[in-house]
C-alpha cells in the first residue's frame, strides 16, 4: 500500500487483480443490468486496469459471482443481478420493531411524517424482497389502496390553504365536485381525512381520503375566500373530565365549582356535536340555546331507539 | 487460476475475497480466524499468508471497503453494496431512531439497532454527506408525547412479552378502583393517551387501560395458556347515510344488509367503553343490539346524559 501511495500505480505485488476484478463487475451489476459492452468498457477504462476482458473469461467471473451466493441471469442481451448475500436482510424480530413504530407514531405525528415512514419501509421491501414484512405493513398502514401521489399533493395544498376543487365519491350523492380550503390532513379510527372549509357550505367539513378520486383544480391565488362565521358554543365539562384534551378551537373560561367552563368556535355545529356526546355524562351543553336544544333533541332520540327494543 | 468442475469454471481468488468480505459482513472477524483463509491445501499457516492477507486488505480498500483492524479483529465500516437514500428517507430513519427509545428492552429492541447499523453501514457517500445536514437540521424528538410514562412503558412492555398473568387494579369510570385478572396483550398508542391492552378472560374482552390510570400491578405465577381468545361480539345497526357510508374495521364483519337499508355488524376485540364512545357517536343512527349488558350501558350514559338537563 505504501508503495501506492507513493507511485500510484497499482502491481501484482501490491493487490489480488482476480479479487479486484471480480469486486469490479459486482459492483458494476450492482448498480443495474449491463451489457457485455459495458462491461468492457468499464475494465478498458478503469484507472487501474485499462485491459480488455475476453467473452470467456467474463463468463468465468459471472460463473464465480454465481458460486458466491448471486444470483445472475442474462436477460434481453444484459446480465441481471437479482439478488446478492450483501443485501439488507430484515429478520422477523426487526419487522416487528419496525411495525410497533408506525403503530408509535400512527396517532401521535402528522400525516406527513407517517406518510414519510411508510413510503421509506416500503423502499425497504423493495431492496429486500421481504414479503413478510411487506404484509405485516399492509395490515396497519393507513395509506394501503390510496394514491399515494394524492396523498403527497393534498400535504402540499394543506400546508398552503389551497384553495382546491376535488371530484368526490360521496356515499349519498356519488361522484360529486366539491369545493374545498384545504387545511390538513388527519388521521382519524385508522382512516385518513382531509379537513378544510366547504366552499358549498361555508364550514368546517372533513372527507374521507379514499372517497377523493382527484384534485381537479387548484387555484394557487387563493381569491374570493369565504366569509365564515363562526359560532361559539359554551359547555361545562366535570372535574373527571378534566385529563382530557382540549383542541386548538376550546378554551378554558371558568373554573367552576363542578368542573370547568370551556368555549369553542366552530363553523361546523354538526362535528361539534358529535365532539360533545363522546365525553357522555361529562358535559353539559350551555349556550348557544339552538344548539342547546339540538343536543338535547338527539339524545332524546337516542333513547327512543332504545326504549323501542 | 481457474478451476473446472463439470463444466464450470470459477476462480479461487473471487471466491476468497468474497469469503473475506462474508466473514466481516456477519461479524466482527477475530485475525485467528480470517487468516485461516488463507492456509495451504494442508490447512498450514505459513508466513505467506499474512502477506497474501495483506494483498486482499489492500484490493478491499482500493475498492472502497473499508475494514479496520483493532485489537486483533477487523470491523466493516463501509460495505460493497451501498443505498441511496434521499433527505426524506433519512428523516425517517431518524424517526426510527427516535421511536425506538419506546421499545422495551429485549431482542426487539436489540435487532432494531443492529437493523439501523447494517443499514448505515450500506449508505453510500452522498446519502453520508445528506445525513450530517438531516442530522443537524431535522432533530425529531418524540419524547415529548410519551417521556412521562417511559419507565411504565417499559415495564409494561415487558409483562407483554412474558405474558404473565396479571392482578391489576386501574382507577376507572367515576374514578373507581377497578380490580381485574388479565392478561397483557400490547401497548396501545392514542393520541398522547399510553394504554395498555389486556384481555379480561372473565368477561371475554379487551380493555384498553390507559398507563396512568394503573394502581398497582402483581405478576401472577400463571401463564397465558389459551391458545385462543375469544372476544365477545358486540352487535350493532347502522342505519340512514351511515349505513351507506360506514367502513367496516378490520376486527368487524357485516352481519345482514337489512330491507330497510340498515346493516347489521359484528364487531370483536375493541375496547368496550372505546366502542361506547365511538358508537355514541353516531347518534340515533346507532343501536347496539348485543351483548345485554353493552346495550344496558349504553342506554345508562344517554339517560345520564340527558340528566344534565333536567
Amino acid at each position: 500500500m505504501k508503495e501506492f501511495n507513493k507511485t500510484n500505480t497499482v502491481t501484482y505485488n501490491l493487490m489480488s487483480f482476480t479479487g479486484f476484478k471480480s469486486l469490479l463487475l459486482f459492483s458494476l451489476l450492482a448498480k443495474g443490468p449491463q451489457t457485455n459492452a459495458q462491461i468492457q468498457a468499464a475494465f478498458k477504462n478503469h484507472e487501474y486496469l485499462k485491459e480488455d476482458i475476453a467473452g470467456d473469461t467474463l463468463r468465468v467471473y459471472i460463473n464465480s459471482l454465481r458460486r458466491v451466493g448471486c444470483v445472475i441471469e442474462r436477460k434481453k442481451g444484459k446480465y441481471v443481478m437479482l439478488s446478492h448475500p450483501f443485501e439488507l436482510s430484515i429478520s422477523q424480530e426487526q419487522i416487528r420493531a419496525i411495525i410497533k413504530i408506525y403503530r408509535i407514531i400512527l396517532n401521535t405525528l402528522d400525516v406527513s411524517d407517517i406518510f414519510e415512514y411508510e413510503k421509506f419501509v416500503r423502499k425497504l421491501i423493495s431492496h429486500t424482497n421481504n414479503s413478510d414484512l411487506k404484509e405485516a405493513l399492509d395490515r396497519v398502514s393507513v395509506f394501503k389502496n390510496v394514491d399515494t401521489a394524492l396523498v403527497q399533493d393534498l400535504i402540499k395544498y394543506c400546508a398552503k390553504k389551497r384553495k382546491i376543487t376535488i371530484l368526490y365519491n360521496s356515499p349519498r350523492s356519488s361522484e360529486k365536485d366539491i369545493q374545498v380550503i384545504a387545511n390538513k390532513l388527519g388521521i382519524s379510527q385508522g382512516k385518513i381525512y382531509l379537513y378544510g372549509v366547504s366552499l358549498e357550505y361555508n364550514q368546517d367539513s372533513s372527507y374521507l381520503l379514499s372517497r377523493i378520486l382527484k384534485v381537479l383544480s387548484v387555484d394557487i391565488k387563493n381569491d374570493n375566500m369565504p366569509d365564515l362565521k363562526p359560532v361559539t358554543v359554551g359547555y361545562e365539562l366535570s372535574k373527571t373530565a378534566q385529563n382530557t384534551k382540549l383542541t386548538d378551537e376550546d378554551r378554558i373560561v371558568e373554573i367552576t365549582d363542578n368542573g370547568i367552563l370551556v368555549e369553542t368556535t366552530t363553523t361546523n355545529l354538526f362535528m361539534t356535536k358529535r365532539k360533545l356526546l363522546e365525553f357522555g355524562p361529562l358535559c353539559t351543553v350551555l349556550y348557544p340555546d339552538d344548539f342547546r336544544e339540538d343536543f338535547i333533541s338527539t339524545l332524546k332520540r337516542m333513547q327512543k331507539e332504545y326504549s323501542d327494543g | 487460476m481457474a478451476r473446472r468442475v463439470m463444466s464450470e469454471k470459477y476462480n479461487d481468488s473471487c471466491l476468497r475475497i468474497f469469503a473475506l468480505i462474508k466473514m466481516f459482513v456477519e461479524s466482527d472477524a477475530p485475525f485467528a480466524e480470517v487468516i485461516k483463509l488463507f492456509a495451504d491445501e494442508n490447512g498450514n499457516l505459513t508466513q505467506k499468508c499474512n502477506v497474501t492477507l495483506n494483498k486482499y486488505m489492500n484490493t478491499l480498500d482500493l475498492c472502497g471497503i473499508k475494514v479496520k483492524k483493532r485489537k486483533n479483529k477487523y470491523y466493516l465500516q463501509k460495505m460493497p453494496y451501498s443505498i441511496h437514500l434521499n433527505e426524506h428517507e433519512l428523516y425517517a430513519v431518524s424517526l426510527m431512531k427516535s421511536a425506538m427509545s419506546f421499545l422495551p428492552k429485549g431482542k426487539v429492541k436489540t435487532s432494531l439497532v443492529t437493523f439501523i447499523q447494517d443499514l448505515e453501514l450500506r449508505y453510500d457517500r452522498n446519502t453520508k454527506n445528506l445525513n450530517k445536514v438531516v442530522a443537524s437540521t431535522r432533530n425529531f424528538n418524540l419524547s415529548f408525547y410519551f417521556m412521562q410514562f417511559e419507565k411504565q412503558i417499559t415495564q409494561c412492555e415487558n409483562y407483554c412479552q412474558e405474558k404473565n398473568k396479571l392482578d391489576l387494579s386501574y382507577v376507572g369510570e367515576e374514578a373507581k378502583v377497578v380490580n381485574i385478572v388479565c392478561v397483557p396483550e400490547e401497548i396501545i398508542y392514542t393520541d398522547d393517551i399510553v394504554c395498555l391492552r389486556v384481555y379480561e378472560s372473565l368477561t371475554r374482552q379487551n380493555i384498553d387501560i390507559p398507563i396512568d390510570k394503573i394502581t398497582n400491578i402483581n405478576v401472577l405465577e400463571a401463564k397465558d395458556n389459551s391458545a385462543e381468545k375469544v372476544c365477545t361480539s358486540v352487535i350493532f345497526t347502522l342505519k340512514g347515510n351511515l349505513a351507506k357510508s360506514y367502513k367496516l374495521r378490520d376486527w368487524e364483519t357485516l352481519e345482514s344488509k337489512n330491507s330497510d337499508g340498515s346493516i347489521t355488524v359484528c364487531n370483536r376485540g375493541e375496547d368496550f367503553q372505546a366502542l361506547s364512545i365511538r358508537l355514541f357517536k353516531y347518534q340515533d343512527n346507532c343501536v347496539v343490539e348485543a351483548p345485554k349488558y353493552l346495550k344496558n350501558n349504553i342506554k345508562k350514559l344517554i339517560n345520564n346524559t340527558l340528566k344534565n338537563y333536567s
